[in-house]
């Protein structure tokens, strides 16, 4: 048996943890330095939107039961359009991964290791990555379901003991910057969602395919629970003008989150966690890179290549030269491109495949599920 | 392999569905598959209420944890992480410490040591004096190594605790895993924090997750996530132990029927109903 | 062994060298190698910019030398510098350890450097990883290193035990409040108000003010002071008494104790306090009531020809303290009388408080800004308003409910 079966959990396990991710590190800045004291507002509104669209994605997957996006690309424009689809997003996962390591080291330097060397940080983490990587598929996978639930968990305390401090008038005035701002700019903010990417890789490798259906739908409703979670809690804690400077809002919560006068400032145990959450995502990410690979190269053992994509990512890792690259790349670079690459890319493949698939096989509308290795013509 | 000595807890495996290895000269029978969880199994457990065998199981999994992390924790926090420490405990630790010459990872090391070399020694030594080794090591040479000013007190508490703690995780050869693995966790503290502990927490994690026994995941019924039938943290009631664990692919997977305590009641008339 | 078991080992032996060849680098913050910062001072400095005085803690063990006598817990330094990070770097160089704020409680200014502006000492704080934004903010009203010297906890052994549980007479006294970094920061960024930090002095023989007693209205003023002023008889020593307001980042004045209780009934973060009206029954006698508020407290907010219209309802419960040999309170005659007074003296006393914010100091420090944002759609709206400048042109009106719900022990005498 060549696949690793992924149950209902695991599967969005592997979807979530990339949003617990952004939330620690600039994810609440972006969406706020765009709309305001409306930010709540909007990502219900952004919730809302991806649901629809997860549900369309859904429908669309139906004819293609056991394939991911890049055989879709392939029966749509061929080998060509496989391979194009494919090296670009491979560089898109570099890239994030890159600034995203990158980031955190930042801030785990600035904040508890002014003289430990900045590539000694980048290296350790991506040497247990590609540790874990050679373990196989079936161990990432699993790691990961473990550590996700420890994460949202911890997340969750953090949003918790900070009600205290809340303030409900602060999510006034109600329109932020303005309607325009908060609702159709705001759309952009709907890179927040980049986890449903990973969405297209998952399908051939989903134990029953009724499976995706439940993946999907509890993937985006987890990620909006705590994108408002994360959202409001920090918005209502401090004005916003604050915490749109800071280095990491959420570790600024923390700071200020009382826990009563015998414990003071746990955060050291907080970034334990989070920590383990970019180990986890890392290795995730890692691990699609490889599938990626070998489904463009078809080569028998592909994790041997792990250490040569944790070289690129470490080489990309030094392209930013400081906070301020860094900053840009999250807020603009990473967003657009994420953007792109779910409506500039994906959806439109899946849509004019099913519109080929409609006309090659104008009365069998939905294909059957079909065994794993059947192939659609 | 589960290796025990206990006749009632093979029989009760093999009534679950494992597998026994008992050779002819050995006082130990073999039992397989083993899975984590069953480490932390004591026989009693079976024949106890379940609360108080699932509050003994919460705190042995309690002592499990603590015996891996505290060294580690204790000097990643003193060496990096200053801040997370209340201010008084780190002035009395600041204060117990201000005589001490030695850096805090050579007291640790060397209080660890000293642990595990009096508690091989106690296995051999004569019966009769074999308590007394134990008081004379351990509270008096520790006491005088306090008086001497060679290590500080908070430190003797910690290496007593994590002492303790291993002592009370059931299995023998998953004790001896901690004991080794402390040490790992106290060096990547040292060096780099809690940057380090994460990075072995997740890596012996990892290597946890691929273990197989005898073709079962190690860590299963956590991972995967598929049945739930109660084969999980907790032991259920007596009343409750309807299925053999999935895992294990039994011919028959129910050992008992739905009810397999009836009440039985009286109605108006006198005559006995059972449910 | 399995291969890739093989590759796990390999590897943590190559994440192990590659450690230990970094060796000697990481060990620079242990633990013994630090003195630990209790407080901060900040002063205009008389050949520099400015003032630095530390108070730097000195752990003593006290399970050894039981019998030796309690010499000082902690040692006050000050240096002259151009900027906080500057002061710290001299600093260093001339004690032995590394200066450490992480476990530093309490931040003063002096009144000089308050009225000149802080905003670069606190964003420079905030900035600093090690300062904790749960660090109480202080200003004092004479200079940094008197104050420090003269702060000798009477009842604990060690001044950050002192520091941390002192400002909590705040939630039964409500004579000052306790106000930390991080509040004063959010305030001071936040559009909705003002902000106000502790104020605090050395109480001495000299300090004390028996003047205030006589003031505007009869009967007690015990809350009339400011800290510093209180007639206690007792060695030198520091006192949190009121609050110094801020507009922007300068301080524009300061709040009396009793100035203090309104605004805190105003926030709605009174906890319980004590107050003492004059008696109804007899001229120069006086009732003290123990007051905590029953409801939230009721603020609106309209906006009237571009001038903000404030109104509050302040619902208390009161229980009665004081008896005398003609007490009765049980009679709903005598209650009612009582609480009139108490409505009375309170609504007196929040509206002097209000209106000395708005005229005299012109700086909303209570927060009415939050009740008033609503009327605005759109951020942009809200900051061409301008509450902040807008508040000096306000209309108040206050109304106290007070219901006395019993005396203690005796009912009636």
């Amino acid at each position: 048996m060549n696949y690793s079966k992924i149950g209902t959990i695991e599967g969005i396990c592997l979807i979530v943890i990339i949003i617990f991710n952004h939330i620690v590190l600039n994810l609440p800045q972006s969406i706020t330095d765009s709309c305001g004291s409306s930010s709540v507002l909007n990502v219900l509104y952004i919730s809302f939107f991806m649901f629809l669209l997860v549900l369309l994605i859904i429908r669309l997957f139906k004819n293609f039961q056991t394939q991911d996006i890049l055989d879709i690309a392939e029966y749509l424009g061929g080998k060509f359009l496989k391979y194009a689809v494919g090296i670009t997003f491979s560089l898109f996962l570099i890239f994030t991964f890159s600034t995203l390591l990158r980031n955190f080291s930042e801030i785990l330097k600035i904040v508890y290791f002014p003289y430990v060397p900045m590539g000694f940080i980048v290296v350790l983490f991506l040497i247990v990555v590609v540790v874990i990587n050679t373990f196989g598929k079936k161990t990432v996978i699993k790691a990961n379901a473990i550590i996700t639930p420890i994460i949202a968990l911890s997340l969750f305390i953090t949003f918790l003991l900070v009600g205290r401090s809340f303030s409900f008038e602060r999510i006034l005035p109600i329109l932020g910057y303005g309607v325009k701002e908060t609702f159709l700019t705001g759309l952009s903010n709907l890179f927040a969602f980049n986890g449903i990417c990973y969405l297209f890789f998952i399908m051939p490798y989903l134990e029953n395919k009724g499976d995706f259906k439940k993946i999907g739908i509890g993937s985006v409703v987890i990620i909006s629970i705590f994108l408002v979670l994360a959202i409001g809690s920090l918005l209502l804690t401090f004005p916003f003008v604050k915490f749109t400077e800071a280095l990491s809002p959420v570790y600024l919560i923390i700071k200020t989150a009382k826990f009563g006068t015998f414990i003071q400032r746990p955060e050291a145990l907080f970034v334990l966690t989070w920590i383990l959450s970019l180990l986890s995502y890392l290795s995730v990410g890692l691990m699609f890179l490889l599938i990626i690979f070998k489904k463009l190269t078809n080569v028998a053992h592909e994790r041997a290549m792990a250490p040569c994509f944790a070289t690129l990512i470490y080489i990309a890792a030094w392209i930013p030269s400081g906070m301020a690259d860094i900053r840009f790349f999250e807020s603009t670079l990473y967003k657009y491109s994420s953007l792109i690459f779910l409506f500039g890319i994906f959806i439109p493949i899946l849509l004019l495949a099913n519109i080929k698939y409609k006309k090659k096989h104008p009365k069998n509308m939905v294909s059957e599920g079909g065994d794993g290795n059947e192939k659609l013509s | 392999m589960i290796a025990t000595e206990r006749p009632d807890r093979s029989s009760n495996s093999l009534l679950e569905g494992r597998v026994v290895v008992i050779v002819n000269g050995s006082p130990y029978a073999l039992i397989m598959p083993g899975v984590f969880i069953d480490f932390m199994f004591s026989p009693e457990d079976r024949n106890l209420k379940h609360q108080f065998a699932n509050f003994a199981k919460f705190l042995r999994i309690l002592a499990f944890i603590i015996t891996l992390l505290l060294p580690g924790f204790y000097i990643a926090i003193t060496n990096f992480h200053q801040e997370a420490i209340p201010t008084e405990l780190l002035f009395a630790i600041v204060a117990s410490r201000a005589a001490v010459p030695f850096p805090i990872i050579f007291e640790l090391i060397v209080m660890e040591l000293s642990f595990e070399l009096i508690r091989e020694a106690s296995i051999r030594v004569p019966s009769p004096i074999g308590p007394t080794m134990g008081i004379v090591g351990a509270l008096v040479l520790g006491q005088a190594a306090v008086d001497a000013s060679i290590v500080s007190p908070i430190l003797i508490i910690i290496v007593a605790i994590t002492g303790i703690c291993s002592f009370a995780i059931p299995d023998f050869s998953l004790s001896f895993h901690c004991r080794i693995m402390r040490f790992i966790y106290t060096i990547m503290g040292y060096l780099i924090g809690f940057l380090g502990i994460a990075i072995v927490l997740f890596l012996h994690l990892t290597i946890l997750l691929t273990m197989k026994s005898f073709g079962v995941p190690y860590m299963q019924p956590y991972l995967p996530l598929k049945s739930f039938n109660n084969k999980g943290l907790f032991n259920p009631p007596a009343w409750n132990r309807e299925y053999r664990a999935s895992f294990l692919h039994a011919k028959r997977p129910r050992r008992q029927e739905n009810i397999s305590i009836p009440w039985k009641t009286g109605n108006k008339h006198g005559k006995e109903k059972t449910l | 062994m399995k291969n890739s078991l093989k590759t796990a080992i390999l590897a943590f032996l190559i994440l192990l060298g590659f450690s230990l060849s970094f060796f000697g680098a990481f060990n620079a913050k242990n633990i013994d190698n630090l003195a630990y910062v209790v407080a901060l001072g900040l002063d205009v400095g008389e050949t520099n910019n400015l003032k630095l005085s530390l108070q730097i803690a000195i752990p003593s063990d006290s399970s050894s030398m039981s019998g030796s006598e309690q010499s000082s817990d902690s040692i006050v330094n000050s240096v002259e510098c151009s900027s906080i990070e500057s002061g710290i770097t001299l600093f260093n160089s001339y004690i032995s350890k590394q200066i450490d704020l992480s476990h530093c409680k309490v931040i003063v200014f002096s009144e000089k450097l308050a009225k000149l502006g802080i905003s670069e000492y606190l964003y420079t704080l905030m900035n600093n990883i090690q300062v904790q934004s749960e660090a109480n903010i202080m200003v004092c009203k004479e200079d940094c290193s008197t104050f420090l010297k003269n702060s000798k906890p009477l009842l604990e052994k060690m001044s950050a035990k002192y520091y941390e549980i002192a400002l909590n007479s705040s939630e039964y006294t409500g004579y000052t409040a306790n106000i930390t970094l991080g509040t004063f920061f959010s305030d001071y960024t936040d559009t909705f108000q003002e902000a106000s930090a502790i104020l605090a002095s050395v109480n001495t023989q000299n300090t004390q003010d028996l003047e205030a007693t006589q003031g505007s209205t009869n009967g007690n003023l015990d809350g009339n002071y400011t800290a510093g002023e209180t007639p206690i008889e007792s060695k030198s020593n520091i006192e949190n008494m009121g609050l110094a307001v801020f507009r922007d980042d300068k301080m524009v004045g300061e709040l009396t104790g009793m100035e203090t209780l309104c605004q805190l009934l105003l926030q709605n973060k009174m906890k319980s306090a004590t107050i003492t009206i004059p008696s109804p029954f007899e001229d120069d006698k006086i009732i003290d009531l123990s007051i905590t508020l029953n409801k939230r407290t009721k603020n609106t907010v309209k906006i009237v020809n571009g001038s903000p219209y404030i109104t509050s309802k302040i619902v208390l419960a009161a229980r009665i303290l004081s008896m005398d040999k003609n007490s009765d309170n049980l009679d709903k005659e005598s209650i009612q009388k009582i609480e009139e007074y108490a409505n009375q003296y309170l609504e007196s006393n929040l509206l002097s408080f209000l209106y000395k914010t708005a005229k005299d100091f012109k700086a909303d420090s209570v927060g009415f800004g939050k009740y008033a944002v609503h009327h605005f759609l759109t951020w942009d709206s809200w900051t061409n308003y301008d509450w902040l400048a807008n508040y000096e042109n306000s209309f108040f009106d206050v109304e106290v409910d007070t219901k006395v719900k019993s005396g203690y022990l005796l009912m009636e005498s």
